[in-house]
């Protein structure tokens, strides 16, 4: 059982690249967390120095207040799942079970045997045989039933199609009821995924932008939709994440929270208010020609 | 099991798989060349002298392949590079050892046939079976180590990997020199070194444990921290 995972001040530099720079978070066990972010801005360098894959050059990653790194006792304890070319693969997806099931004492074969009919692959098949999304279901099946207290998917659903990805979050969902760990899921597909993650954590530049629960991140903003005027005019002088427009109807994406004059003031201009979308809100925290949020 | 056995069980074995492709293959080879080529010395060689140079490239070449396909295989399932250190050594050695032992088999087997010859390599003959065994073993693991080196030179940079590739044929050179390994060709040959067998075997085996030990300690540091590169 693993009680925290801390990242304090990690920077990482390869060559004369900074890849990653200051990140501080903490993470606990029951919990998902999003790990968002553009491309290249340094999600699977995070990863990969939890997974003990490379050593930060700055800072440290602390399990349960120990460095993992050549850690024989805390290495096992942390699966890193993510996308591997298999073409020269010839193992099958069982020879690959039954090395997890020697060297991760907590691997149940049984319930990765459920997982992969669930997936509807075969497990006795060379894994260079099977299509991307095939062998993404093995290491999503693999992620899932080592038990590991720390795992991490990185773009894990990528060839998967979309019933394989929707079965997969509803057992990564199951898993965590099961035996509650540290799940961290880096992915693009965030308006598919962010009903999965407990907290959100955005990653831009190398270093972390905000790390917040989900709840309390979506109360940031709200979505103003109505005509174009009266829209306007409810949103003139607030800090504005976007616009859309579709013919007669405009959507303003506002950062904020809305006091009880303004809740009236959208009665009577007759326009809806929604939660401010998480896709929404981090393709405006990420994007470079706008001002961000701090 | 702790987790190094298992390492050094599972190294071995998938390393010995490869070398069940590559004998066999190699033991065909040999029976159609004395089919085909009529020169009296190369009829009267075994196998087994055929098979020692050659499980040394063998080796040589598991050695550049390991890092690539067992050190990623080994984080991911949580060993550390610690263990995969030691248990690339102690799986290198026993592969050795299974590679001699299946060749001499094959070499007896095929020796009791009037097609195949059963002699050593000439520049072996007179020195006995102890020397050329403990010679080839530990040259074969010399190379082993080479290939390791090069390997984990090049997962750092270009210019180390090409510094590996330097020290590899320094020390290549001096264990086939040392033993007078001829029959492997190479720099030997082309220096024109007879070798230092008739010194003491003590001293040899010495020197190419030292020089095993050297290797050993800058593949430690080579992959101490080595980094898995993902993507």
């Amino acid at each position: 059982m693993v009680r925290t995972l801390q990242l304090e001040n990690l920077s990482l530099s390869i060559k004369k690249d900074i890849v990653l720079e200051n990140i501080t978070m903490d993470m606990e066990p029951g919990k998902i967390y999003g790990l968002i972010g553009r491309n290249g801005a340094g999600k699977t360098s995070i990863l990969s120095l939890i997974a003990s894959f490379r050593k930060p050059t700055a800072g440290g990653v602390l399990i349960d207040g120990r460095n993992p790194f050549e850690d024989e006792a805390l290495m096992p304890k942390v699966d890193f799942l993510y996308e591997v070319d298999y073409s020269a693969e010839m193992e099958t997806a069982q020879d690959m079970f039954d090395d997890a099931q020697r060297y991760k004492p907590a691997f149940e074969m049984e319930y990765a045997h459920e997982l992969m009919d669930g997936f509807g692959v075969v497990k006795d098949k060379a894994i260079n045989e099977l299509s991307k999304g095939q062998q993404a279901a093995v290491s999503a099946t693999i992620g899932l039933a080592t038990n590991s207290p720390i795992t991490m998917f990185d773009e894990i659903t990528n060839g998967m199609d979309a019933p394989a990805r929707k079965y997969f979050y509803k057992q990564l969902l199951a898993a965590n009821e099961r035996h509650p760990r540290i799940f961290i899921l880096s992915t693009h597909l965030v308006s598919e995924m962010d009903y999965l993650f407990d907290e959100v954590i955005i990653i831009h530049k190398g270093a972390v932008k905000l790390q917040e629960p989900m709840d309390q991140l979506l109360e940031r903003g709200f979505s103003v939709t109505g005509t174009e005027e009266n829209v306007a005019q409810f949103t003139k002088g607030m800090k504005m994440l976007g616009t859309e427009r579709l013919g007669p109807t405009r959507s303003d994406m506002v950062l904020g929270r809305l006091n009880e004059s303004q809740l009236m003031e959208l009665e009577t201009l007759d326009l809806k208010i929604s939660p401010v979308k998480l896709q929404d809100l981090f393709i405006r925290l990420t994007d470079e020609d706008r001002e961000g949020v701090k | 099991m702790n987790r190094l056995g298992m390492a050094v069980r599972d190294y071995t074995a998938n390393i010995t798989q490869w070398g069940l492709w590559y004998l066999p293959i190699f033991a065909l080879v040999y029976m159609i060349l004395n089919i085909f080529i009529s020169e009296p010395e190369f009829n009267r060689m075994s196998f087994m002298a055929m098979a020692l140079p050659a499980n040394r490239i063998f080796m040589m070449i598991v050695g550049i392949l390991a890092s690539y396909v067992f050190l990623e295989w080994s984080v991911n399932l949580g060993l550390t590079r610690k263990i995969f250190f030691k248990g690339m050594f102690a799986a290198g050695a026993a592969v050795i050892i299974i590679l001699s032992v299946l060749s001499f088999v094959i070499s007896f087997v095929l020796g009791l046939m009037p097609w195949f010859g059963s002699s050593l390599s000439a520049s072996w003959e007179g020195l006995g079976t102890a020397p050329y065994v403990t010679g080839h073993l530990l040259t074969t693991y010399l190379y082993f180590i080479s290939g390791l080196l090069i390997s984990a030179g090049f997962h750092r940079a270009f210019l180390p990997g090409m510094g590996m590739i330097l020290l590899s044929i320094i020390m290549i050179g001096t264990g086939d020199f040392i033993w007078g390994l001829n029959d492997s060709g190479g720099v030997v040959i082309f220096l024109g070194f007879e070798g230092l067998t008739d010194i003491n075997i003590g001293i040899l085996v010495m020197i190419t444990l030292i020089l095993i030990g050297i290797g050993m300690m800058i593949f430690r540091a080579l992959i101490r921290q080595a980094p898995i590169n993902v993507k």
